[in-house]
């Protein structure tokens, strides 16, 4: 079903590829920039380049978007969907799927292309590394953007929260700005939030910049977190349900 | 409105607002702990153009930033109808369609950071910066407009393109980053960054007193341009609107 709405509405995915491709490619340009203005700073022994193309497949694979769920919420669909015999959560998911497997094959397709031309890639280890850990980023991100839409119980409007998390854990994500910048205080921070495992730690997997004790260790808290996201979710959820009503027009 | 009414929503609304903010601001911070300046533009240029984009998200929010969310929804379930049986321009009645109320804490936040800015920048004719920085604004705000109308007018054909919110959500994001400062790249994508950098950094060059009269007159013509084409577009693109209900 999921599959075959994505066909249905291509252009859907069209846009929300486009705009992660552009906002990301800005911010590439930006940093070229920021670079090219203090020429003695080394980024921390891999290329720029490599590092963005990596970090914008990665978000774009594991982005989740909260507005059908809060949709639901707010215009009381939410109603049908529990009285019918399939998990919520379920559904949502298998919805996303084909979004995320296309652009998993772009993404690779995207990597090997480009490494043709600049000899950029990645070893089966690493690889397989990388896959896995973008497979719990992506959970994590799902149940985020669910909890995110969850406060539609109580919201008229949760795109802020939305802005708020993704634009705060962008600093700490190493999306908006590589890591390797960030003060020691600011970073020592991002290793107590989610952000540097969904989109940091995979592409340090991937260029191969961790030893096997930090890789152990960037699991584990990962998958720390997916536990984490995926209980409060339920607490939320379960709140909301409670006091959730729906009236038919 | 109704999220003024309950008090403790508007002062998520204020938190969840200033602290986006904050995170750019330290973003920029943390940009120019590294480099004096790029490729021209300091810190506070920087900081301007981020309170001028961040102005523009808000009257954006408080104006036509609705006409993203619905439009394809209604048009899917045939509720666009009942808006063609009113007497008033359909484009004015599916753009305008309610007031983003508790994104206004955006509006008063931008404000401070551009005095702030502005106030470190210690500009020369200020007033007559800030006449030209209001007509560019307006002009920004009209070619945001147009770009909206163009994707839109999409639907009618399409249908279902709610992911438009997120492609227009990442242009009007990206205009809180001084885009004129990025050089060293291929003329191609120097052209293509040329709309991105006329909506927040070409009027708040003028409001630092950097007038550019190709950039000015550019900004203005090709706001009066896209919005003639985008209305043409979408008055053309309703002609093949067939009611979803019947």
């Amino acid at each position: 079903m999921g599959f075959q709405q994505f066909l249905e509405y291509r252009l859907n995915f069209v846009w929300s590829t486009a705009g992660a491709v552009i906002s990301t490619l800005i911010l590439y340009l930006f940093w070229t920039a920021i670079l090219g203005s203090n020429p003695s700073h080394i980024v921390s022994g891999f290329s720029l380049g490599n590092y963005y193309l990596l970090i914008s497949i990665i978000g774009a694979i594991t982005f989740s978007n909260f507005r059908p769920m809060a949709d639901d919420i707010w215009e009381g669909n939410l109603a049908i969907d529990l009285l019918r015999p399939y998990n919520y959560v379920f559904k949502h998911f298998l919805f996303e799927l084909p979004y995320k497997i296309t652009r998993l094959v772009l993404g690779i397709t995207l990597i090997l292309l480009i490494g043709s031309f600049t000899g950029f890639k990645i070893s089966f280890f690493n690889g397989i590394l990388l896959f896995i850990s973008v497979a719990l980023a992506t959970g994590v991100k799902f149940y985020l953007a669910f909890l995110i839409a969850g406060l539609a119980f109580w919201f008229k409007r949760v795109h802020g929260f939305n802005f708020l998390i993704f634009n705060s854990g962008a600093l700490f994500s190493g999306e908006l700005i590589p890591l390797v910048f960030l003060p020691p205080a600011i970073d020592a921070i991002s290793h107590y939030l989610p952000f540097r495992y969904l989109a940091y730690f995979p592409v340090q997997l991937g260029l191969g910049q961790l030893a096997t004790r930090q890789s152990f260790l960037g699991f584990a808290i990962l998958i720390l977190w997916l536990a984490l996201v995926v209980v409060l979710n339920k607490l939320i959820w379960a709140k909301g349900i409670a006091q959730f009503e729906a009236s038919g027009r | 409105m109704s999220e003024m009414t309950n008090k403790e929503n508007f002062f998520t609304w204020i938190a969840v607002h200033s602290i986006s903010l904050l995170t750019l601001i330290i973003f920029f911070k943390l940009v120019y702990a590294n480099v004096t300046q790029i490729n021209g533009w300091s810190q506070y240029q920087s900081l301007l153009v981020l309170g001028t984009g961040t102005l523009i998200t808000g009257l954006g929010s408080l104006t036509f930033f609705s006409f993203m969310y619905g439009f394809s929804r209604e048009i899917e379930k045939g509720e666009f109808d009942f808006k063609l049986a009113k007497p008033l321009n359909i484009l004015f009645q599916s753009a305008f369609r309610w007031v983003d109320i508790e994104d206004l804490v955006v509006v008063p936040n931008a404000l401070l950071l551009i005095i702030y800015a502005v106030w470190k920048l210690q500009p020369q004719n200020l007033l007559l910066n800030i006449f030209g920085y209001l007509v560019l604004l307006t002009s920004s705000m009209l070619f945001l407009f147009s770009i909206l109308t163009l994707i839109q007018s999409l639907a009618f054909k399409f249908i279902k393109i709610n992911s438009v919110t997120d492609f227009y959500w990442s242009i009007v994001n990206i205009t809180k980053y001084p885009v004129k400062a990025i050089k060293n790249v291929s003329q191609i994508a120097l052209y293509a960054l040329v709309p991105l950098a006329i909506i927040s950094s070409v009027p708040s060059e003028v409001l630092m007193g950097k007038w550019e009269p190709a950039w000015i007159i550019g900004s203005l013509s090709l706001a009066i341009i896209s919005f003639i084409i985008s209305r043409h577009v979408f008055m053309s693109s309703l002609r093949h609107y067939s009611s979803a209900s019947s």
